[in-house]
């Protein structure tokens, strides 16, 4: 199972001013009309979706399962105007598409840049989000704040490797650790080491993707594409790229299964209450009510529960029977007894 | 005294222009010219120290210009420059092309399996195309029918078989 969760959206940037100007006819639109929210979902273009479709086809073809489309946008998130198109791909056996928003941080979004309660509804539509800073406020910024768990969480900090020679930025080794703790993973984008004819860029992406395995030491980095068609590379030579970047043969594996895999499922705790999996559920198997022997892995949870059920149901009885029978108020006393034993008995077994 | 141990690679060469009908056409290269490009990627990626590590062993053994299919054999101690350097290839004869290693082993025997094994694969995918689209029209130089296929899976699975270390 091998993950690439970065497939730019064909033309992102052109479909922003194409958005931007159709929206101005929307507006007035909806000044005349009123038009529904639904109407406004932007669609991808015949051709565009033929890029799309045959990228997929190829990253299906070198063995990839898992495929995040990459909507790309510059420096703050807008909701009316940053809508993600539909993509009403062909459906694939065996092959997850995921959507995923990247916001490009530059100086004009360190006030802010989109992530906030307000636009949670619009980015609710993302399976995932990450940042991309190219200063260093905002780069603490998507270390620190943006990755705590909740709704909002910008699970992938994903890094300009190639226009510099060094990373605008020292990668400080508290931010690092501070955002691979809280489970976000920094992305290696391999594209700019395959595309001919860009000297500059490929010599700078070397230089800085060593860096980003030097600080992280290979843990909760992943590694994407990022690029056209013929920057594309089957996973099992994209782990040995990254084993010539100076990782170790298992970490360099873990690059594009394991961390991503972890990623993913992590990435779905947004949709959840406080980044809770799953509810836990008591189930009782089928004849334990009548014979009442529970299996001894039910034995601690069944025995919660009665306990529970021993404390609440004596009370209304007592009331309901008269209070003036003895008998009743000695049972009661005993069953006090009853209880104040039991913590001690709990007592004694954990000392 | 050890014997020199080797490393052979099975290396798909995709296409990345596709032509009007979707279908990909066969590769306009021989073994020498990607040879040539082999020794220029090293060069650039792993420069002069990159080439005398793996320039002594490297070794097109086979390429096969309907499938795209290429062995590629190498010292087994550098064998990641040499990897790496098949990665790090973009383009052949100025046409971009995804290399794709679909194989990595020790022996001939294996590589020779995984090459006939792919080669079946890749010829059912074009007998697939034949069947489903009617007005495919594969390139001169693919196989046009199914008795052509077959006649092409049995030549080149005794091309490949009878490759020597």
């Amino acid at each position: 199972m091998y993950f690439d969760l970065d497939l730019p959206f064909p033309t992102a940037t052109a479909h922003s001013q194409t958005q931007s100007s159709s929206q101005s006819k929307k507006q007035k639109q909806k000044q005349k009309q009123g038009q529904q929210l639904a109407d406004t979902v932007p669609c991808l273009t015949v051709s565009e979706r033929q890029v799309l479709e045959n990228k997929i086809d190829t990253l299906v073809h070198l063995g990839y399962t898992v495929i995040a489309v990459n909507f790309i946008v510059q420096s703050k998130y807008d909701p009316g105007t940053h809508q993600c198109p539909k993509l009403d791909l062909r459906p694939r056996d065996g092959v997850a598409i995921l959507k995923r928003l990247t916001i490009v941080l530059d100086e004009g979004s360190e006030k802010g840049f989109g992530l906030t309660n307000n636009n949670l509804s619009t980015l609710s539509q993302f399976d995932l989000l990450s940042l991309r800073p190219t200063t260093l406020a905002t780069f603490s910024l998507a270390c620190l704040s943006h990755t705590v768990p909740g709704p909002l969480t910008a699970h992938i900090i994903s890094l300009d490797l190639a226009s510099q020679p060094r990373l605008p930025f020292h990668l400080k080794r508290t931010l690092v650790r501070t955002a691979l703790r809280n489970g976000a993973v920094f992305e290696i984008g391999y594209a700019p080491a395959v595309t001919p004819g860009e000297e500059n860029r490929r010599r700078n992406w070397w230089a800085n993707a060593r860096e980003v395995g030097r600080v992280t030491e290979g843990k909760g980095v992943i590694v994407s594409s990022g690029g056209g068609v013929a920057e594309l590379r089957a996973p099992r030579d994209v782990i040995n790229l990254v084993s010539i970047l100076g990782l170790n043969q298992n970490v360099a594996h873990d690059t594009v299964t394991t961390t991503p895999k972890s990623l993913v499922l992590r990435s779905q705790t947004r949709k959840t209450y406080r980044a809770v999996l799953s509810e836990p559920k008591l189930i009782m198997p089928k004849g334990a009510a009548a014979s009442e022997e529970a299996p001894q892995v039910d034995v601690e949870t069944k025995v919660a529960v009665d306990e529970r059920s021993a404390e609440k149901t004596p009370e209304p009885t007592l009331s309901v029977h008269s209070e003036s029978q003895a008998a009743v108020g000695k049972e009661k006393r005993a069953m006090d007894k009853e209880d104040e034993a039991g913590p001690r008995r709990k007592k004694k077994k954990k000392a | 005294m050890v014997r020199f141990k080797n490393r052979w690679f099975l290396v798909e060469f995709i296409r990345c222009e596709t032509t009007t009908d979707g279908g990909r056409r066969p590769a306009t290269v021989s073994s020498k010219q990607i040879w040539n490009a082999l020794k220029d990627s090293v060069l650039l990626n792993f420069g002069d120290a990159g080439w005398g590590a793996v320039g002594g062993s490297l070794n097109v053994k086979y390429f096969s210009p309907v499938t795209n299919l290429c062995i590629i054999r190498v010292g087994r101690d550098n064998h990641q420059i040499a990897w790496g350097a098949i990665t790090l290839l973009t383009t052949l004869e100025n046409e971009r092309f995804i290399p794709h290693v679909v194989h990595c082993s020790g022996t001939i025997k294996k590589v020779q399996q995984a090459a006939i094994r792919h080669n079946r694969e890749v010829v059912g995918r074009l007998r697939a195309r034949l069947k489903a689209v009617e007005s495919y029209q594969p390139h001169a130089s693919l196989p046009q029918t199914d008795d052509e296929a077959e006649e092409y899976l049995s030549r080149t699975a005794k091309e490949i078989e009878s490759l020597q270390d």
